[in-house]
């Protein structure tokens, strides 16, 4: 099966960005459109996904051109409103269903759940559609009546799989008009894949192995074991999503597409909320944007505020999977945020008597480091295998002590050897480097640019060696897929 | 020149650089199995056999690792003079030896190709082509990318679905984890790239008392066949017949003793012999383990074959090859070239079996070998004359009379004044040969300094740390410890 990292993939690409700069302007995007349809037929194991995907994006297109025909009819807004719905509910039923019913069947009744067939990208399409349908519906937009082209902003490959969760208005002229070659924009594309290589293998893969260790035998691995396993895990999330979308990113920049930025360095923040600003910012935006504000968002005083943020987070747990521990890890985000806003007070009064003025470094720095261990401990609870696991995982935190296994090399008995965790080490340093530039505002890839040819050449050639050397991939160890692309 | 045309120019300069560098990466990645670090130097074998001037080898010989410690073509071309090459590996299947054969041919012209028929038994049923993943990639990796290569490549991976056939070209995927163990050699490819014996391996440890023969019994018996027997190496075996009769090369098949045998196997391939107008030998039975006259367990024949019964089997071999195929004997350059490097082995095998001191400080006294000696307590008491002597003739310079209970030292290295040094108090010694590549550390704490000898050489211990002479051999042409023994004060037989 293809996929971003795969072989075949980029000789796949390497095919389809020259057939797409030798074709006229306007023949462009229709092989963008071949090309898509391509990755998606080798991506899927079922003729029947893409039968159901194709379904959504026919029926969405009919709803889409139907809702904006509505809007210029004198009809009740309750009927307008209605086919909006039917609109969305016909157009997202592998969505609504299968969440719903493995919830009901899997956490309820505890029955077998239903085999239902699940397209490849489905969480990030439906969300993709209803947004479409919805911006029509709310005249932000106007519908697209080339059906082909509707295809291809639903099935554009380098977001299909893990997002980001793209806007019509953001996509539509770029997709669309063809864009000459750009040099520049072609070579920080090719940077982006890089970089996109480095934190799939240099940190998300071997994060994942002590990950996994500890993960899939917590009975025996407890206590100190746990706090290791929690924090590489987050680092693993954050990596291996990064990097699926920073090789979107620079596989889009290829063909002259710029697609929006996903994260801004969640682990930087110095709250929950300031994190959900910052981490997988579609969703965050397409949560507040078609549930928050529609419920009502902070309308209404302060209990109809958290009832509506403990609502968008539920939405945000389903979303990501349907069982209890995700229910429950989007509870814990939403309980965050309302402890957040009820202790701010207190926090304030903490933070004289520890003499810590707002703005200082040290308060920031003390903030971001108890914001991360409280998104850690959500996170524990989303990686194990139920939420009473991860519960047991917690609690075994505080529990059970064994502060020894990091001074007597236990660490390196995880599946990572000492040489490994010394990369992963440097590896994670480098990020936290990068993301300290970036978060000072400089662009990396513009200094990169105004380097000579030998000196381009060769950290080129140093990145790409590097990660063929040192990277965890292949052999023995089996994780091509990335960890969102399973939600 | 515009800038379009420049733009393609760098960018084809620029991954042309890459793609050297990083397939000069994968070679070096690339697991490496020579004399030094394998009992069966698959990549050395292989390596050299492709340095061999064109049609210059009249018999191949193909098969599992007991092919490899059987046939020795240096011992053919020293009694027989016929040119012959090894070209078996640890668990080469038929399918293996077929696509082996399939591109030697491309190379050479053999009249005669002799095969072992082991592997044609099921004996991995586990494994798609009867051979585990590593060891088909240990025979196949070196092989040089032509069009054999990919069909075997494209074969396997048809064949067994949990190999990866592009694995076989970016070779990165299976091995980039090797970057934090690379060695020496995976850095040097002069270390690799010749195998003095040609595909033969010698194992210097004696077999076992004894050995029952095969004596057939019933000559109609067929069953007890099929159900040890391969399909899939039937019908290599099958290909490969037709490829030797193509190029007009005699097949001989030959069982080993120690392979599987019964009345079923022995008149299954007879048969198979026979239909297919080529021949067989089962040197398990009784008239053929007579001739070859092996005596056990000095000269073991018996499963992997020792030095001293490879001598048999080969000279057997090479009689038969001469009498029964008409091989005549052609000097060859690439043989005689070897002939000392064999004379050597032969010595090096034979190393580990002297027990005598006097003896053993005569067999050490050669320019191949770097010695290296510490005294752990005491090594003087009950010294004899004679011993003193043959330490003098040896080359040592000191008078061991009045250094009882003394620590002591010796390095001796080929070229070299021996360095030597006693004391009462604890020495050490660090020191590089082979021109600085290995580094050696010696400690001698005698009686009164703490009892300990340490020989390390790169790294690992090999001093046996007990009372007396503690001895390291180390063979400077096949670069590893060839033995290690220990003389107790005045003790005149060797413990190991």
């Amino acid at each position: 099966m293809m996929n971003y990292v795969s072989f075949v993939f980029y000789v796949f690409l390497i095919l389809l960005t020259a057939v797409y700069y030798i074709l006229p302007l306007n023949f462009r995007w229709l092989v963008l459109l071949a090309g898509s349809g391509f990755f998606y037929y080798f991506t899927i194991y079922r003729r029947m996904q893409l039968v159901i995907f194709a379904m959504s994006i026919g029926i969405s297109y009919l709803f889409g051109i139907l809702i904006q025909h509505l809007r210029t009819r004198q009809w009740k807004p309750g009927w307008k409103q209605l086919i909006l719905i039917t609109g969305i509910v016909l157009s997202v039923f592998p969505l609504f269903g299968s969440k719903c019913t493995d919830f009901f069947l899997g956490c309820i009744v505890h029955k077998q759940k239903f085999p239902w067939i699940i397209p490849v990208g489905l969480s990030f399409y439906s969300l993709q559609i209803i947004a479409y349908l919805t911006d029509i519906y709310k005249g932000r937009i106007d519908c697209q009546r080339n059906p082909f082209k509707y295809a291809l902003f639903i099935s554009f490959f380098p977001h299909i799989i893990q997002g980001p969760i793209p806007r019509y208005q953001q996509l539509e002229k770029q997709l669309f008009c063809g864009h000459r070659y750009d040099s520049d924009k072609f070579m920080k594309g090719i940077q982006l894949i890089i970089w996109g290589f480095f934190l799939k293998y240099m940190i998300a893969n071997k994060a994942s192995v002590i990950v996994d260790t500890v993960f899939n035998n917590h009975m025996t691995y407890q206590g100190l074991y746990v706090a290791v396993a929690g924090v590489l895990y987050s680092f693993q999330l954050y990596t291996d999503f990064l990097s699926c979308v920073t090789i979107s990113q620079g596989v889009s920049q290829l063909f002259g597409i710029c697609l929006t930025d996903n994260f801004n360095h969640p682990y930087f923040s110095v709250s929950v909320k300031e994190f959900w600003r910052r981490w997988h910012i579609s969703l965050s935006h397409w949560l507040r944007d078609y549930i928050y504000i529609p419920l009502g968002g902070n309308r209404g005083g302060r209990l109809c505020k958290y009832r509506n943020l403990v609502l968008t987070f539920v939405v945000s747990g389903i979303w990501h999977g349907a069982s209890w521990k995700f229910l429950f890890w989007g509870l814990m985000h939403g309980g965050y945020q309302i402890a957040g806003d009820l202790t701010h007070d207190l926090q304030e009064k903490i933070y004289g008597f520890l003499q810590m003025p707002p703005g200082s470094r040290l308060r920031r720095l003390f903030q971001q480091l108890v914001t991360f261990c409280l998104i850690t401990a959500a996170w524990i609870i989303f990686r194990a295998d139920s939420l009473k696991t991860g519960i047991k995982m917690i609690r075994s935190l505080f529990t059970f002590r064994n502060p020894w296994i990091l001074f007597d090399n236990s660490i390196f008995r995880l599946g990572l050897n000492q040489k490994e965790c010394e990369v992963l080490g440097l590896s994670l340093l480098l990020l936290l480097f990068v993301s300290i530039l970036q978060e000072r505002g400089i662009v990396i890839r513009n200094w990169f640019v105004r380097q000579c040819l030998p000196v381009r050449w060769s950290i080129y050639l140093c990145a790409v060696c590097g990660i063929w050397v040192l990277g965890t991939y292949g052999f023995g160890f089996d994780a091509n897929d990335f960890i969102y692309g399973g939600f | 020149m515009p800038e379009k045309i420049k733009g393609i120019i760098r960018s084809v300069i620029f991954l042309s650089i890459l793609a050297s560098v990083l397939c000069w990466i994968n070679q070096i990645l690339e697991p490496k199995y020579l004399y030094k670090n394998s009992t069966w130097p698959t990549t050395s074998s292989y390596h050299q056999f492709y340095q061999m001037e064109e049609n210059t080898i009249d018999v191949l010989f193909f098969g599992s690792s007991v092919c490899v410690n059987a046939f020795s073509p240096q011992e053919i071309y020293n009694s027989c003079g016929i040119r012959s090459y090894n070209l078996g590996s640890e668990q080469q299947s038929i399918f293996l030896s077929y696509f082996w054969l399939k591109e030697a041919l491309r190379f050479q012209s053999p009249q005669v190709v002799v095969l072992d028929t082991k592997f044609l038994m099921d004996i991995h049923p586990e494994n798609a082509i009867n051979t585990t993943e590593g060891l088909t990639r240990k025979c196949l990796d070196p092989m040089k990318w032509s069009k054999v290569k990919a069909e075997a490549v494209n074969a396997l991976c048809s064949l067994d679905e949990n190999q990866s056939e592009l694995s076989y070209y970016l070779t990165n995927i299976r091995f980039h984890s090797r970057w934090s163990s690379l060695a020496e050699h995976d850095l040097d490819q002069s270390e690799y790239q010749y195998a003095e014996l040609k595909g033969y391996s010698a194992i210097a440890d004696y077999g076992p008392q004894a050995y029952g023969t095969f004596q057939s019994s019933d000559p109609d018996r067929y069953e007890n066949f099929e159900p040890v027997i391969d399909p899939l190496m039937l019908e290599y075996l099958d290909r490969l017949t037709a490829l030797c009769q193509e190029n007009h090369i005699r097949l001989a098949l030959v069982s080993l003793p120690g392979n599987e045998m019964n009345d079923g196997i022995h008149n299954n391939l007879t048969k198979y012999a026979a239909d297919h107008h080529i021949d067989y030998y089962n040197f398990c039975e009784t008239g053929y383990y007579e001739a070859i006259g092996a005596e056990l367990p000095k000269e073991s024949v018996i499963g992997h074959e020792n030095l001293w019964g490879s001598i048999k089997m080969s000279k057997y071999m090479g009689n038969l090859l001469s009498e029964t195929y008409g091989i005549a004997p052609v000097p060859d350059h690439q043989w005689e070239e070897t002939k000392e490097y064999y004379a050597q082995l032969i010595r090096n095998c034979e190393l580990p079996h002297i027990s005598d001191f006097n003896e053993y400080f005569k067999a050490v006294r050669s320019p191949y070998y770097s010695v290296f000696i510490s005294v752990r307590e005491d090594a003087v008491t009950g010294i004899t004359d004679e011993m003193k002597q043959t330490l003098k003739d040896f080359g040592l310079k000191t008078d061991f009379s009045d250094k009882r209970r003394c620590s002591y030292y010796a390095v001796i290295l080929p070229g070299q004044a021996p360095i030597e040094k006693t004391s009462k108090e604890a020495l050490t010694i660090t020191g590089g040969f082979r021109n600085g590549r290995s580094v050696y550390k010696i400690v001698s704490q005698g009686y009164y300094a703490g009892k300990a000898s340490i020989i390390e050489i790169d790294g690992v211990g090999y001093s046996r740390n007990g009372r007396g002479f503690n001895i390291v051999v180390y063979d400077n042409s096949s670069m590893k410890v060839i033995d290690r023994v220990r003389f107790d004060m005045g003790g005149t037989s060797a413990i190991r």
